[in-house]
């Protein structure tokens, strides 16, 4: 049964893009997703994230899923 | 496979010409609806014509005795001379009532196209119109079919029909009520649709 609640998954793509001084429709250029939809996971709009974007966040960004998302505590 | 539509894909898009033909379409079987079950009717008051009333009776034909016919029963209107404004209005009220539920189906149809043709057809307010509609089959035309023939039975019981009393066709109309239950499936693939939306949006 899918949950309803909202969810308090916060993600950090503005920090890890700001590290490597990359901008946002750079990445979607490489990830291959819209701007659009990058700016929705981007400022916490997104409800689910394909595994595949998330791989190819992380391959672009060099990094791991934990480091684009985390778990706020309730 | 992306690529161009087809021919035979093409032929089954609703277009706009698609969407103004069933407008019409719908608008004539509303106010046929209304023509035959209020407008005729109160034309027919109006002028003093006696009320037709619908009855079923034994067929005799004489003539054909000779080669052994076996009879049935036939449908007849009864002429009512000199009905009351009570019987004329007991007599308009199944017409009422079909009138009202086509028009509103009509209506509920139209919103339908309207959402599908805009390319929103999993709106949430989809399933509720094609659940509206489904109970207009299963529940309003049988209510309003048994509407009819008790109406007509109340307005022949007092009229000496020489044949035992007015009689009624036993015809539950099944084919609506099919219609209806097809419909209230539709609506639950509507909503499971909705949901598979609502599921999507959001997804990166």
């Amino acid at each position: 049964m899918p949950v309803e609640e909202p969810h308090r998954v916060v993600c950090h793509l503005d920090r890890l893009l700001e590290e490597r001084g990359m901008t946002l429709a750079a990445l979607a250029e490489a990830v291959g997703v819209t701007v659009v939809n990058l700016s929705v996971l981007k400022n916490d709009r997104a409800k689910a994230i394909r595994f595949s974007t998330l791989t190819a966040v992380c391959d672009v960004l060099g990094c791991q899923p934990g480091d684009v998302l985390s778990v706020e505590p309730a | 496979m992306a690529g161009r539509p087809s021919l035979s894909s093409n032929l089954w898009r609703f277009d706009r010409s698609d969407r103004w033909g069933l407008t019409a379409l719908l608008v004539l079987v509303t106010a046929a609806a209304a023509l035959a079950g209020v407008v005729g009717p109160v034309l027919d008051w109006v002028a003093g014509e006696p009320l037709a009333v619908g009855t079923v009776g034994p067929v005799v034909v004489p003539t054909l005795d000779a080669v052994g016919t076996r009879y049935g029963d036939g449908e007849y209107d009864v002429l009512l001379t000199g009905a009351g404004v009570g019987q004329r209005l007991l007599d308009l009220l199944p017409g009422v009532a079909l009138t009202v539920l086509v028009a509103v189906g009509c209506l509920l149809v139209q919103r339908l196209m309207r959402g599908v043709a805009a390319g929103d057809a999993f709106d949430p307010r989809n399933v509720s119109r094609l659940r509206g509609l489904a109970l207009l089959l299963a529940l309003g035309v049988p209510v309003v079919w048994f509407a009819r023939v008790t109406t007509d039975l109340a307005l022949l019981s007092g009229a000496d029909l020489g044949t035992g009393g007015p009689g009624a066709l036993v015809e539950v109309p099944w084919l609506p009520m099919l219609g209806g239950m097809v419909l209230a499936l539709v609506a639950e693939a509507f909503r499971a649709g909705t949901q598979l939306r609502d599921d999507v949006e959001g997804l990166v």
